[in-house]
């Protein structure tokens, strides 16, 4: 079996040391690029979800450098991303793929326990269950590592002297945690990189913008998907507060909603004035986090999605009535095979303009009134 | 001699065509509409009667298009079969083992799949015109090109650019933008041709099963860029047939003579000198319900023809014109 | 006496005998939205983005209209899923909230959540908080309750067994429906059609251009999702997509799977709206399996910008598609083109 998993966020960070300690045939796509998008489009349905199109293109690259099996995410209620795998499937036998297979997990349903057994069947019934629970905690702790790195990346961007000393870090941050084999190894790695991070040269004049980054997960978390934007936003002085993480994702999904995730419910209480009720994907997330961030004071959110995306239609109809009761700029973006980034960049300059112009006229306000 | 007219009313072109009795080309118009379609009808069918011969004796009349029922109306139709049917008709007589027709017209774009000369699944796009001629034709003005030069120009391009397909507007930013940091007009317009055969396949051929020998139909054939274009995005050698742009006419012309064979009935034909009826057309407002639909009337002297636009079928006339 | 708006739009024509049984036994006057119109469209498309799919921009503009009907609340229920493990589209599963926020001006909601995921338990106590404003005593509620289910039942049987559409089936059985524009009904010797769908795509004629009185008027006979058995419509899935996944996955992916191998059937007219999330997935579905069939097959996209006349050409192409394909296997007579034309 060559496996194949899509490229999506730092996944591929934590799975090819799993194929390094496992010796499990792992097929890593190449990076997702127009060419990944042309496939894909060609080949989906006309106004289904923007990640169903990348990753399909990068599921066929992943054949063409011989993988033969996909593994991919299943299951009920899980917006129209639980019917993916059905959909991949038939077209990549359309296509003349026949002899590949689409393997699913069912989330919601199996949860860790049921991941343990499923990587299991694949690596072989004869591991043993600790090296099972050790991959899947190395793999962890990776994606944490990763993700650590990267919310302070998100603080140190906007306050460098200049930022392309923290995005040097940031570049190889990846393949040197892929590096780290051994829990010592990554332990070794999470010290070198703080410590890196520690030693840029920061402007003590740098008072950045903190706006709320939010709206899908995939376009959320990967910077493919989303143009870059986090980049972006950080060169121009602007600090992305997210909640969207995989190790995060990792962690309702895999275990309980209930250990150690109060966010949650606090998003969920903040949205219930304007929606009550689940709508499935990050819907009833961003209308909580736009509350909560409101309430912190940040500056402005950006709100990013793939066209047609469904629960954050639902977000989109429901936050003016949310920006009626709290005064915060929300930047909307619509994001799908065709959006430009020029145009994208333009209406994010503009933004952080507005946001600026706020700040000190809302400062100015302030000292008129002490 | 017996002859057979057919007349393809379209959005941006009109296309009058007459059919001996093989079907063989006897006569052809190609005329921009520029949206006085009774008038450019009228134009086209004066021309044809002066160019024929006295014996010629029209059997048979056929139309298609957007404005197929106006035009059978004016001129007095057999047959009025919409443009898909028309155009299998059509090509497949030119090209009997022809398996897909791809015509890219002024506004709108359509794919037919035909298997053992038959047509067994088609698409039509009349959602959008980044995939249509008429934005060619746009952007030619706006480079001060004309649309003849876009064609040999787009062939010289060396590293084509990529231009966002989404719609017109969007696309003309995106090549103004590329323009002004100064990349070469032949490499932005074989991007935008290459931008309308990715636009064109991934909607109106989305899920198709293409198989050549492909047909390139339509007036935006005779543009090189973009039957270049549309091979390399296909990956299959394309045919553009001569008579391309008035295959629709054509098609519908061959459905009249197979009409009347059927039947042996009269023609309904009014004769070349319906291009001096006085043919008027008129719209008015109904209120009798919420819905204000806008009815079209259509006159020639007196006598009111044909009305559309309704929802309801309360101003339909009772006496219908045929349907073949 | 209370009086309970209705919007004749998205579920209505699934479920509106079942409400209209509820309210009136517990001593409501059910007042229902007049079919869809221009001003009924244009009150949706202002109050909400752009994305969002036609009929829920419908349901809004009629949500409106009953406000000037002068209602005293507007029933919107929440059905979130009708089997367990069923999943719907986000704007069913928040459908109150999103009117509450996009049409502001509306009487006051009647919310109800149905999940029988969550349990038979959860539900009856959903149906009796439903039935709290109009009385107090919970036998009457349940009363109203198996009155509503009794009457649901009915109306599929009727449609199946009678062959009528929904609007065809509550104005039969006394409800406020609009039969469609049919001038002419054929039932022997034409072409057969299926067309699948939500119901609020076909049996809405302001949006789909009146596409099955148009369909009819061309000599065709017309049959739909409800017409099919249900169990015929489950095979019809698991045929085609392997298990069900949409709470209203029957309709389109379902009718689709039973009509596709149904050899009296000529063609399949599969109705969807851009933008709807669940009908992006099935489409493909759908489209795959009748390549593999071999049956004609069209799918018609609807938006608000829908011209009628590319509709109308599309249908008129289709059925001479079917009529061609035919005639060139020999099977149908010349004759039957004249039959045809004389109905029109």
């Amino acid at each position: 079996m060559r496996i194949s998993v899509p490229y999506v966020g730092h996944l591929w960070v934590a799975l090819r040391a799993l194929a390094a300690r496992s010796g499990l045939e792992l097929v890593e796509p190449p990076r997702p690029s127009q060419h990944t998008v042309s496939l894909g489009v060609r080949h989906s349905p006309e106004w289904m979800c923007f990640p169903f199109k990348v990753v399909l293109g990068s599921f066929i690259e992943a054949i063409e450098r011989g993988a033969d099996t996909i593994v991919m995410a299943e299951g009920p209620q899980l917006c129209r991303l639980g019917y993916y795998a059905r959909l991949h499937e038939q077209i990549l036998h359309d296509l003349g793929y026949t002899h590949v297979r689409v393997l699913t997990f069912n989330w919601q349903e199996e949860q860790i326990l049921g991941f343990a057994r499923f990587l299991r069947s694949i690596l072989g019934k004869e591991r043993p269950w600790k090296e099972i629970v050790g991959h899947l905690k190395h793999g962890l702790e990776q994606l944490v590592l990763m993700e650590d790195v990267e919310k302070r990346v998100h603080y140190l961007r906007p306050r460098a002297r200049d930022w392309r000393e923290v995005n040097l870090i940031w570049q190889v941050a990846g393949p040197r945690i892929s590096a780290a084999l051994t829990g010592q190894e990554l332990r070794e790695v999470r010290r070198q990189l703080l410590a890196e991070l520690e030693a840029v040269d920061l402007d003590p004049r740098a008072d950045p913008l903190k706006v709320g980054f939010l709206g899908e997960f995939i376009l959320v978390i990967d910077p493919f998907f989303n143009l870059d934007l986090e980049d972006e936003l950080g060169r121009r002085g602007v600090e992305i507060v997210r909640s969207s993480w995989i190790a995060g994702w990792a962690k309702i999904w895999l275990f309980m909603e209930m250990l150690g995730l109060s966010h949650g419910q606090e998003i969920k209480k903040a949205a219930r004035p304007y929606l009550k009720r689940d709508v499935s994907g990050e819907g009833l997330q961003t209308i909580g986090e736009t509350v909560l961030h409101a309430q912190e004071g940040f500056h402005g959110i950006i709100h990013i999605q793939p066209f047609t995306c469904l629960p954050e239609i639902m977000a989109q109809n429901i936050l003016p009535q949310v920006l009626r009761d709290h005064d915060i700029p929300v930047l909307e973006i619509i994001i799908d095979e065709q959006t430009a980034k020029t145009g994208i960049i333009t209406r994010l300059e503009a933004f952080v303009d507005l946001m600026q112009r706020r700040r000190i006229r809302e400062a100015l306000a302030a000292r008129r009134n002490s | 001699m017996r002859a057979y007219l057919g007349v393809d009313v379209g959005s941006v072109t009109t296309k009058l065509v007459l059919l001996d009795e093989n079907d063989q080309l006897l006569e052809r118009l190609y005329l921009r509409t520029l949206g006085r379609p009774i008038e450019v009808i009228q134009e086209g069918l004066a021309e044809l009667g002066r160019r024929q011969p006295q014996h010629l004796e029209v059997v048979g009349v056929g139309t298609t298009g957007s404005g197929r029922y106006l035009a059978g109306v004016l001129v007095g139709a057999d047959v009025i079969k919409n443009e898909i049917t028309a155009l299998a008709v059509g090509a497949s007589q030119y090209v009997p083992e022809v398996q897909t027709i791809i015509e890219i017209g002024g506004q709108d774009s359509k794919i037919i799949i035909l298997r053992d000369g038959v047509a067994v699944d088609f698409a039509m796009n009349t959602v959008c015109a980044a995939g249509t001629g008429a934005f060619l034709d746009q952007q030619a003005y706006r480079l001060s090109l004309r649309i003849e030069d876009f064609g040999p120009l787009a062939l010289k391009a060396k590293t084509p650019v990529r231009i966002a397909g989404r719609c017109t507007v969007f696309a003309e930013s995106d090549m103004i933008h590329k323009q002004q940091m100064g990349h070469r007009v032949e490499d932005i317009i074989y991007g935008l041709c290459q931008a309308l055969a990715r636009n064109y396949l991934n909607n109106v051929g989305q899920g198709k099963d293409l198989r050549p020998p492909v047909v390139f139909l339509g007036g935006v054939a005779f543009n090189q860029g973009m039957v270049r274009a549309i091979q390399e995005a296909l990956g299959m050698p394309v045919i553009v047939l001569p008579y391309h742009e008035v295959m629709g006419a054509i098609g519908a012309a061959i459905l009249a003579r197979e009409q009347m064979s059927l039947n042996g009935a009269t023609t309904r034909f009014r004769g070349f000198e319906a291009s001096r009826a006085a043919c008027r057309a008129s719209s008015f407002e109904c209120k009798a319900c919420p819905n204000l639909c806008e009815i079209v009337q259509v006159r020639i002297g007196r006598k009111v023809m044909a009305r559309w636009g309704g929802r309801c079928d309360r101003w339909e006339l009772k006496e219908e014109v045929p349907d073949g | 006496m209370i009086r309970v708006g209705i919007p004749q739009a998205l579920l209505y024509y699934q479920y509106y005998p079942m409400w209209q049984a509820f309210f009136q036994a517990l001593g409501a006057e059910v007042v229902v939205s007049p079919p869809t119109a221009r001003p009924t469209v244009e009150a949706g498309l202002a109050r909400m983005v752009a994305e969002t799919c036609l009929p829920v921009k419908v349901y809004g503009g009629h949500v409106c209209h009953l406000r000037e009907l002068g209602v005293d609340c507007v029933f919107v229920p929440a059905i979130r899923a009708t089997e367990p493990g069923l999943f719907n589209c986000s704007k069913f599963l928040g459908l109150p909230d999103l009117i509450r926020a996009t049409v502001e001006d509306s009487s006051p909601l009647l919310e109800i959540d149905i999940d029988v995921g969550q349990g038979r338990g959860a539900l009856q106590r959903a149906i009796y908080r439903l039935g709290w404003p109009f009385t107090w005593n919970p036998l009457h509620i349940r009363k109203a309750a198996l009155a509503a289910w009794e009457a649901h039942l009915g109306f599929q049987a009727l449609m199946r067994e009678r062959k009528l559409t929904p609007p065809e089936a509550i104005e039969g059985s006394g409800g406020e429906g609009h039969a469609l524009d049919s001038r002419c009904l054929p039932d022997t010797g034409s072409l057969v059609i299926a067309v699948v769908g939500h119901p609020y795509c076909l049996y809405d004629s302001y949006i789909n251009h009146n596409l099955l009185g148009r369909l009819r008027r061309m000599g065709v006979r017309v049959i739909t999702p409800e017409m099919a058995p249900a169990q015929g419509l489950e095979m019809g899935i698991r045929r085609l997509a392997r298990f069900k996944y949409w709470v209203y996955e029957a309709e389109v992916t379902g009718a689709a799977g039973y009509y596709l191998e149904d050899p009296a059937v000529d063609g399949v007219i599969a109705v969807v709206v851009f933008g709807c999330g669940p009908d992006s997935t099935m489409l493909d579905v759908v489209q795959r399996a009748a390549r593999r069939q071999e049956k004609p097959y069209m799918g018609l996209v609807l938006d608000e910008h829908t011209g009628e006349a590319g509709l109308v050409t599309r249908l008129e192409a289709f059925v001479d598609m079917i009529d061609r394909r035919k005639s060139a296997r020999g099977s149908w007579e010349a004759g039957s083109m004249e039959k045809r034309r004389e109905c029109a």
